[in-house]
């Protein structure tokens, strides 16, 4: 190769280099700018009632309780099998359920649902969402309402 | 060209990864995962053990809106051990919070009793730390201020210190000075109803242990206090928030709607104490009253001192009710540059002190003169007498500076037994007459100017001046005045007359308050007329007469002016003086 | 020394006004093929515009200059919403009664809000046919496929733009008509509810909706929305203008252009008379269609006046029916948002009621499943059907099937929405509204 030609060869070689390393840090500062932002948007805190809160030790649960947790919008349910929170928020529109002793019905439209959850009867598409139970470290429940779980899932304590 | 982009682009590459990356790895994360860690080590319940598997580090936080404005608090975020009673002997942040029953963490968060700013989730922002945020997390003895914003009934027995520190305040003066909505009454001092709202505890604390540290002009005294009666002050003004959060909307309304009474009921400031008060006869209730009600904590009785005003114990031998009651109601109208406070208290009070301290006897004063020097005369002047005693600071016009010849060995020896034996009126000097015959005084005189006055080539000058006003008083010879003191006065004297010129600064002694009214009044027209025309030796007043060309007349005016200042048509008669008492 | 050849001071000050026009304005208002030339190639709010448009494109009844009305009322929508910006407060306590203020102390708070609203509603409904019209003019086919690609997307950002504005005034109507439709995006598998809590910033609606909705609103999407209508206009001169039919760019075509054209013959490049020198420079090697210079009969006319007049009477047109339609009807305002208190039914906004409708019968079908097959349907369009017959024409002979199928799919929106809007009432039953 002739001198020329082989600077040359260096010279293309080594602009080609250095414009892919530009390449890649720049791209690759823009593919973690996207990670970020996504990270940015999603919410770390909420501001409304707290999603998971706890209620007490399972002693105040005694066999056959029925609570109803107004603010949190869930009621607490003891069967045999141990403890579990049913939402109280209808699927049709979003109202507030009244718990009864059979069952939850819904004030707004008239939907009503068996002690499960499921749907008798009304608007109601879809049955009520069960949260996921579970124990915290100083002895109490502890209820997640951004964790759904499939609908008969108990907390045995 | 490249290669500086390339570089550039691997450090914005660089910088990117290490900020995403840290994202995860902030102190609350780590001190969380931590926690999970040895929670689950001295776990025993599988049921619990697999709860603090599956949890990954969240932000806690708890929202409070049933206690006055919306508080985040997310302090459990690191303190995440908080009711976990394992924890009871770890290491902060992960140490267990002492159960308050009734108190849980979800209803009432954090800041509510411990300050600092619930918000942040890093130690020191949360923490209060540095001048932006006013309320820093409070030290253990404090946090009783903020419990008392709910717990409001007085005497509240979890909240000694703030108790406490509400009797100082009434025992220590404070309520004289500064205005507490519901509480008292002072237009001297700032309003301290919201003091534990806008300021942080730690100034709180400061400017009581010195006042004059971040305001060189305070006229608060600096009061003999120890570590805890500061404390249990702070404490007290630190509950004083201005709107209690369990107090109805309505209740504040009334409160703030409240007009400035004309004084306090005695049971506020002695408590229980009113009741017994009532049954006793009234020199005695003043000496149970004296003591509370905040005189000590600047004068001096018996074996209390508070280092800012003058002893009581000679109270009997210098003045007469009338002239006690009207410095109870309003010092400045026999004293204009006193920092006494008006008292705001009811008549019979005043009468009972008046009574308790006319009726002591005045303790004994030793023949010789310089034991007399010490006990009479060195709280203000000063042991040595060169105007510097313990009160000195605090009294306007500060005490003389005897040891000064120049002043002191050109006045006439009558003039000096006569302020002396009947005081100066419009100052603090009071009246010895009382215990010092004129024999005695004169001793006590010769014996300053040997020795306590410096210097010896002074001789006195005897003056003929006229002994009154060549010029009859009128708005013509005041307006003239005026124009005189206006062209050639104000620059030491102030334009108000005041004493408070641009040069007063840096004369000493200060020149004259000039509207000092009993000062004025006291004083003959001949010596006025002598201290412009020839000067006053030993202060920077000049010989107006000789310097600025004033003719007898001229100063006639000027002393009309004077007189017009302190609203005294005319020359008032010679011969004035305030009540003395001779022995 | 005052020199003949530059002017004094004095001078200076007494041309002042002239010279500062002149400064400004340097091409004097076009007299000449020349000047229409030069005034359309550099001015600054003119040089996306050709210089030349073709006359097939400045026929109404060929695209109802429905794209420029759409453009038009996004500026209108622009406007009004940036002076509503100046009294307007996103948050929870203030926004209703922020709009209350509008309606009362605000001076001509009334008429900008009722302005914003029906431009918006007009907007939504002039885009969806302007779609119309390119579909039935077949004129998404090549070179055109990309700019139909960016329509389907400007059109998304549009019904977008519109709900995000839906839920600001925070009445009942709003926040439950929002509450509908991003329960209805929940529906979509695996990542429905991560992207609801994403759009809401929390688990329901409240100030954290309201928030985003109101930064997407008046900032984010407006700023995409421009940049791609942008490359929607630069598409335009890069695939050579508006589509027309074969043989438009005939002699004998010129009979099937407006007389008004014809007569005036302003500016038309006269067939007989072809000069070879050239009158504006070329920029740059252009690839693909491209204009004959001068040398071709080629019905093309300049665009000044003639493309700017249409625009600008489209433009007029556009604020003239939004003006009336805001003096004759107030835009609604219902309570307060109650975040406990549902109304019976609770409706999407009118363009959303088809998928409503729809959800009814199956939520995930309805709400996610059917739309999304019918936008990537729309997306795919011009890279499905690539022949190359019966472009420019209105429901052209050859397009029978794709025609027939638009048409179809547009009835039953239409009836799903009128259905929808109509014969629904409480808990969605059938009702009849007479």
């Amino acid at each position: 190769m002739s001198p020329t030609q082989e600077s040359q060869d260096t010279r293309l070689s080594r602009r080609f280099v250095l414009t892919l390393t530009s390449l890649m840090g720049l791209m690759g500062a823009s593919g973690i700018a996207a990670l970020s932002n996504f990270l940015f948007f999603k919410p770390r805190v909420t501001y409304g009632e707290p999603s998971r809160f706890r209620v007490g030790p399972p002693e105040s649960f005694p066999l056959g309780t029925r609570l109803p947790l107004g603010s949190q919008r869930v009621t607490l349910v003891r069967g045999e099998a141990g403890v579990a929170a049913i939402s109280n928020t209808c699927t049709h529109l979003g109202c507030v359920v009244s718990t009864t002793e059979i069952g939850f019905d819904c004030p707004c439209h008239g939907s009503r649902y068996d002690a499960d959850g499921t749907v008798l009867g009304g608007p109601a598409p879809r049955p009520l969402s069960w949260f996921k139970v579970s124990l915290a470290p100083n002895g109490e429940i502890e209820v997640d309402t951004s964790t759904p779980v499939p609908q008969g899932t108990y907390l045995a304590v | 060209m490249r290669a500086g982009l390339a570089i550039i682009s691997l450090i914005v590459l660089a910088i990117h990864g290490v900020v995403f990356y840290k994202q995860f790895y902030a102190p609350w994360q780590d001190y969380q995962k931590e926690y999970f860690t040895r929670a689950v080590k001295i776990s025993d319940n599988a049921a619990v053990k697999a709860t603090l598997r599956a949890r990954t580090p969240a932000i806690e936080q708890t929202i409070v809106r049933s206690f006055g404005p919306e508080r985040v608090d997310r302090c459990r975020t690191c303190h995440i051990a908080a009711d976990d009673v394992r924890f009871a002997k770890a290491d902060q942040p992960l140490r267990t919070h002492p159960q308050i029953p009734g108190h849980k963490f979800d209803t009432f968060g954090c800041t509510i009793c411990h300050d600092g700013q619930g918000r942040a989730v890093d130690a020191k922002h949360a923490h209060g730390e540095g001048e932006d945020w006013p309320w820093p997390v409070l030290p253990k003895e404090l946090i009783q201020a903020n419990c008392v914003q709910c717990h409001t009934e007085p005497g509240w027995a979890y909240a000694p210190l703030v108790n406490e520190g509400r009797q100082l305040f009434f025992q220590r003066a404070c309520y004289t000075c500064h205005t507490i909505a519901g509480l008292s009454y002072g237009s001297i001092g700032p309003e301290l109803t919201e003091v534990g709202r806008t300021r942080r505890f730690d100034y709180i604390l400061h400017k009581i242990q010195d006042p004059r540290a971040t305001n060189p002009t305070s006229t608060m005294p600096k009061q003999d206090l120890t570590d805890r009666q500061r404390m249990a002050l702070t404490a007290f003004l630190k509950s004083q928030q201005g709107s209690l959060v369990s107090r109805a909307p309505l209740t504040q309304f009334v409160a703030k709607q409240e007009r400035r009474p004309e004084w306090l009921p005695v049971e506020r400031i002695v408590g229980a104490q009113a009741q017994a008060l009532e049954t006793m006869p009234p020199a005695e209730r003043g000496r149970v009253l004296l003591p509370q009600i905040g005189c000590l904590s600047c004068h001096k009785l018996d074996d209390r001192d508070g280092k800012v005003g003058p002893e009581l114990a000679f109270t009997a031998a210098q003045r007469d009710r009338a002239w006690l009651m009207t410095h109870f109601h309003d010092p400045k109208s026999v004293v204009p540059g006193s920092l006494m406070p008006p008292y705001p208290l009811p008549e019979a009070a005043f009468d009972s002190l008046s009574l308790y301290l006319l009726s002591r006897k005045p303790p004994a004063v030793p023949a010789d003169p310089a034991a007399q020097f010490q006990m009479l005369c060195a709280r203000c002047h000063g042991a040595r007498g060169q105007g510097d005693g313990v009160i000195a600071n605090y009294l306007d016009p500060k005490p003389r500076d005897l040891s000064k010849a120049a002043f002191m060995k050109t006045k006439s020896r009558d003039r000096l037994i006569h302020s002396l034996r009947y005081g100066v009126a419009g100052t603090s000097m009071a009246p010895w007459g009382g215990v010092l015959d004129e024999a005695a005084a004169g001793k006590l005189i010769d014996w300053v100017l040997a020795g306590v006055t410096q210097g010896s080539a002074v001789r006195r000058v005897e003056r003929k001046v006229p002994r009154a006003n060549p010029v009859p008083f009128s708005p013509a010879s005041v307006a003239r005045g005026e124009a005189i003191f206006l062209d050639r006065c104000w620059g030491c004297h102030g334009k108000k007359a005041d004493g408070h010129g641009p040069n007063a600064e840096s004369i000493v002694p200060r020149p004259r308050n000039l509207r000092n009214t009993p000062f004025i009044r006291s004083v003959a027209y001949a010596r006025l007329h002598e201290s412009i025309q020839y000067g006053v030796q030993g202060t920077a007043m000049p010989a107006a007469g000789f310097d600025f060309a004033l003719d007898e007349k001229s100063i006639g005016d000027l002393i009309n002016y004077i007189y017009s200042l302190n609203r005294l048509g005319s020359a008032p008669a010679p011969a004035n003086q305030v009540a003395r008492k001779e022995k | 020394m005052a020199n003949q050849d530059a002017p004094g001071f004095a001078d200076n000050l007494i041309h002042l006004p002239r010279n500062v026009w002149r400064s400004l304005f340097r091409n004097p208002l076009p007299s000449s093929d020349l000047g229409r030339s030069q005034t359309t190639f550099s001015n600054f709010f003119l040089h996306v515009h050709p210089v030349k448009t073709h006359a097939n494109s400045l026929r109404p009844a060929y695209t109802f200059g429905l794209g420029v009305i759409a453009f038009s009322l996004f500026i209108i929508l622009a406007a009004t919403g940036g002076l509503l910006m100046f009294y307007y407060v996103p948050s929870v306590e203030q926004a209703h009664n922020r709009m209350l203020d509008l309606s009362g102390t605000v001076a001509f708070g009334v008429l900008l809000r009722n302005m914003h609203r029906w431009a918006a509603h007009g907007m939504v409904a002039i885009v969806f046919l302007h779609m119309c019209r390119v579909f039935f003019t077949g004129s998404y086919k090549r070179p055109r496929e990309f700019n139909w690609v960016l329509g389907v997307v400007l059109l998304l950002i549009t019904l977008f733009l519109s709900f995000t504005g839906y839920l600001l005034p925070w009445d009942q109507l709003a926040f439950w008509a929002i509450t509908v439709g991003t329960s209805i995006a929940g529906y979509a598998p695996v990542v429905g509810e991560g992207m609801r809590f994403l759009l809401l910033g929390d688990r329901v609606v409240g100030q954290e909706a309201l928030l985003r909705f109101y930064v997407l609103h008046v900032a984010v999407l407006p700023a995409v929305l421009l940049a791609l209508v942008g490359v929607h206009f630069w598409r335009i001169r890069k695939d050579g203008g508006l589509s027309r039919p074969e043989g438009s760019d005939l002699p004998e075509a010129q009979k099937n252009f407006p007389p008004a054209l014809e007569g005036k013959r302003e500016g038309l490049a006269p067939a007989a008379k072809t000069q070879k020198t050239k009158t504006f420079g070329v920029m740059g090697l252009v690839r693909g269609p491209f204009n004959k210079v001068g040398n071709t009969p080629d019905n093309m006319v300049f665009s000044w006046p003639n493309l700017f007049v249409a625009e600008l009477f489209c433009f007029a047109l556009a604020v003239l029916v939004v003006l009336v339609a805001a003096l004759l009807f107030n835009a609604p305002l219902e309570a307060p948002a109650n975040p406990l208190h549902p109304p019976n039914p609770s409706k999407a906004p009118w363009y959303f009621l088809g998928l409503q409708e729809m959800v009814s019968y199956s939520a995930f079908w309805g709400g996610v499943g059917i739309p999304t097959l019918f936008v990537i349907g729309l997306l795919l369009v011009p890279y499905l059907d690539r022949s190359p017959k019966g472009v420019g024409v209105w429901f052209s002979r050859h397009r029978l099937l794709a025609n027939s199928v638009f048409v179809l799919f547009l009835l039953v929106n239409l009836v799903l929405i009128i259905v929808g809007t109509f014969f629904r009432g409480p808990n969605w039953s059938l009702v009849v509204p007479w």
